[in-house]
């Protein structure tokens, strides 16, 4: 008497040995990360200016959700168990939309006009490098540039800010990059004010 | 007994020989030397004096002459003559060539000759020039020669023909100018004379063997000279010769238009150098009839040579314009002018031109049923006339025709112009009879007519007003006023779809709302592919934790960001 044909042992056999590697895999830890948001200020009021910011150009190599980490000069790694929250350009517009109008009252960032008839001025950025570096800082680089409601733009503008890590570890690294984030934010709205009024 | 021996002994005396056998030898030698000198006379050969204007190039005991290449004789002596007008030149010819020296022997120098016809002799300038004979024909012997400046044209012996030419063209030809006939050169010019009591130029032309049998009775001569330029009543010609004939001129000859070729002539027949080959032609008709105009308008541009043309078909000259203007047959008051011209039957028919005595009765025939000439104008922009004979339906046939210096008058007519007046007069002589009054009466009833259309036009302008009446009640209607409305509803509605697909509206929203979605799909799809791009048995084995860099603390102090 025969109970097992023969015909069933090759299929039995690779999947007894699949089921074997797949227990020996340690478990998958995957983190997600959102920019540290800032405290709440006083509501919009009394709107004079609006301005259009359209959604961030970002590197090639930011153009995702993993987080970038430079290794030495000449070396970066991405990471696959830290991530952003959300693909980086998002992350970016809000956080800067955020601390924008954090910053300025009286005036309106969106990234569509309002309506057609009101005159908005326009706040290109883009963004080159949004990481951590070898000798402990957070880095912010890129260029924005402004156009005035009547269309006529001004020369495009480089920025590049650091801010130490305050601990090892992603977190802290997240939290210098906020920063970052507040000084580029401080400096627009700088130039916001002095260049509306 | 003893005779005296000495007795018997007696010597005999024998007569010596007159001539001692040696005397052979002087008679021998005398011999000799009489041979000697007979031989030397006899191979001289004969001594001939040459006479010549210039000795350029020739020397004496060196110049040679010859004959076809072979020398017959050499130059011994040059000497001037008596009257120093010449020289004179001893040469001695060969005793084989001495037949050769008859009456019409020429003698002529050869020596590099640049000429219209082309170089020749270049071989005297290494060899020195030379004398050339010519034998001639004849059987008397002669010893005096007179040495040609020139080669001679038609060497003694060509076959050929000789023919004289007289015209007035003085320069027109020289000696060894080509005689062409259709361009192909048959001859030359021998000998150019001006006679001055003609007052006109003679020339000889040799024309060679197979081509005499072109010189006819029909033949015309004219010269081949230049350029004719031409304007007249038939319009602008021009008549440009060969480069060639340009440079080397010449004379050319030809025949009739469709005519045998004629009898063959004379040698030295005399015949007529005309300046062109028109006129040469035009001297054919020999045969015409000379009629007089009496032009009582204007001459001015017709011309000594114009056509005369019935129907077009040009079949005489014109020969002279005012031709004997005072004559005394003129009557007193009478300023015409007199134009003399022929009507040539042979321009028609050639065949024609023997029948000169039909020709007369049949142009009497026509003058009697009305024939008349016309001047008329040949080319307008040069002004040129000719002369038109017609025959006009209306005009008055005359039975007697007038005659003036013994011509017969044809009766002419008004030129065109004079025409034109005439016209022009018998206009306004209409425009005179012309009756006003029914006109009048006519243009009165148009008036009255018109103001009946007057009146209509009132009764069309009161409809007019009428039919505003009615565009108004059907304004006043409410049906019409409430059109407005129904519009702005319409447009609302219009307008009610645009919103339905502005930024704002809900189905945009949604649409970038599906947009925003796929994106997110695509993006958390990345990963996936990541994984599997870098682990491609991540789905079965699941993807193994990666070794993710620690991000670094500073080592030092912090330092704050600069912009």
């Amino acid at each position: 008497m025969r109970f097992i044909k023969p015909s069933w042992c090759l299929p039995m056999l690779l999947s007894l040995s699949v089921t074997a590697c797949v227990g020996n895999q340690p478990p998958l830890k995957i983190v997600r990360y959102q920019l540290p948001a800032i405290a709440a200020t006083a509501t919009q009021q009394d709107i004079q200016h609006w301005v259009v910011m359209p959604p961030i150009t970002v590197a090639r190599l930011l153009d995702s959700d993993h987080m970038v980490v430079a290794i030495d000069a000449l070396q970066v790694r991405t990471t696959r168990d830290h991530l952003w929250a959300a693909p980086l350009p998002e992350l970016l517009w809000q956080g800067l939309q955020t601390r924008l109008n954090a910053r300025l009252p009286h005036t309106q960032i969106s990234a569509t006009a309002f309506a057609p008839a009101v005159p908005a001025s326009q706040l290109t950025i883009q963004v080159d490098t949004f990481e951590s570096q070898a000798n402990g800082m957070a880095a912010l680089s890129g260029e924005w540039q402004r156009s005035d409601a009547n269309g006529s733009k001004r020369l495009p503008q480089r920025f590049q800010f650091q801010a130490p890590l305050a601990a090892q570890g992603y977190a802290a690294m997240v939290d210098a990059l906020g920063h970052t984030l507040d000084q580029l934010a401080q400096a627009i709205a700088t130039d916001l004010q002095t260049h509306t009024d | 007994m003893s005779a005296n021996p000495h007795l018997g002994q007696r010597a005999t005396i024998s007569r010596q020989k007159k001539l001692s056998p040696i005397w052979i030898v002087p008679i021998i030698a005398l011999l000799i030397g009489l041979w000697l000198i007979y031989d030397n006379i006899s191979k001289a050969g004969t001594q001939i004096t040459l006479t010549l204007s210039n000795a350029e190039g020739i020397e004496a005991g060196k110049t040679k002459i010859k004959l076809l290449s072979v020398d017959v004789g050499v130059v011994e002596q040059i000497k001037l003559s008596e009257d120093l007008s010449h020289l004179q030149v001893l040469a001695r010819i060969q005793p084989e060539a001495q037949a050769l020296l008859v009456t019409d022997t020429q003698f002529w120098v050869v020596k590099p000759r640049i000429g219209l016809g082309g170089i020749s002799g270049l071989n005297t300038v290494l060899s020195g020039a030379f004398i050339q004979l010519q034998p001639g024909k004849s059987r008397q012997a002669q010893e005096q020669f007179e040495v040609l400046d020139q080669p001679p044209i038609s060497p003694n012996g060509a076959l050929g023909l000789h023919v004289n030419l007289v015209g007035k063209i003085a320069n027109a030809l020289h000696v060894g100018d080509p005689v062409s006939y259709q361009g192909l050169r048959v001859g030359r010019v021998v000998s150019t004379r001006f006679d001055p009591k003609q007052r006109s130029m003679h020339h000889e032309l040799f024309i060679e063997k197979p081509y005499d049998v072109l010189i006819t009775d029909n033949s015309r001569f004219w010269t081949t000279i230049g350029i004719d330029f031409k304007l007249d009543a038939e319009g602008f010609k021009a008549s440009i010769p060969t480069v060639e004939s340009l440079v080397a001129g010449g004379v050319s000859f030809g025949h009739l238009n469709d005519q045998p070729l004629g009898h063959p002539v004379q040698p030295d027949t005399l015949f007529e150098l005309h300046p062109n080959e028109e006129t040469a032609r035009q001297q054919v008709y020999d045969q015409y009839l000379e009629y007089v105009l009496m032009v009582d308008d204007s001459v001015r541009g017709l011309s000594n040579g114009a056509p005369v043309e019935f129907k077009g078909i040009r079949i005489g000259t014109v020969m002279q314009v005012a031709w004997h203007y005072f004559s005394k047959a003129r009557q007193a008051g009478d300023y015409a002018i007199p134009v003399l011209i022929r009507i040539e039957p042979g321009r028609i028919n050639d065949t024609e031109q023997r029948n000169l005595s039909v020709w007369q009765a049949r142009m009497t025939q026509m003058l009697k049923r009305g024939l008349h000439a016309t001047l008329k104008s040949g080319n307008l922009v040069t002004g040129t006339l000719y002369v038109d004979l017609n025959l006009s339906g209306h005009a008055n046939a005359v039975k007697t025709f007038a005659r003036f210096e013994g011509r017969t008058v044809l009766p002419t007519h008004a030129s065109g112009i004079a025409q034109l007046e005439q016209k022009l007069t018998n206009l306004l002589d209409k425009l005179n009879q012309l009756q006003i009054e029914p006109v009048l009466s006519g243009l009165d009833q148009n008036l009255q007519q018109s103001a009946q259309t007057l009146k209509q036009s009132q009764l069309t302008l009161q409809e007019i007003r009428n039919l505003t009446v009615s565009v108004q009640q059907l304004l006043n209607q409410p049906e019409t006023q409430q059109l407005p409305a129904h519009l702005t509803a319409t447009m609302q509605h219009i307008q009610q779809v645009l919103k339905g697909i502005a930024p704002d509206a809900p189905m945009y929203r949604s649409l970038t709302q599906t947009l925003q979605r796929l994106d997110q799909v695509l993006r958390e799809a990345q990963p996936l592919v990541r994984t599997l791009n870098e682990q491609p048995n991540a789905v079965i084995f699941g993807r193994k934790p990666s070794d993710d860099p620690i991000p670094l603390a500073p080592a030092a102090t912090t330092n704050e960001g600069t912009p």
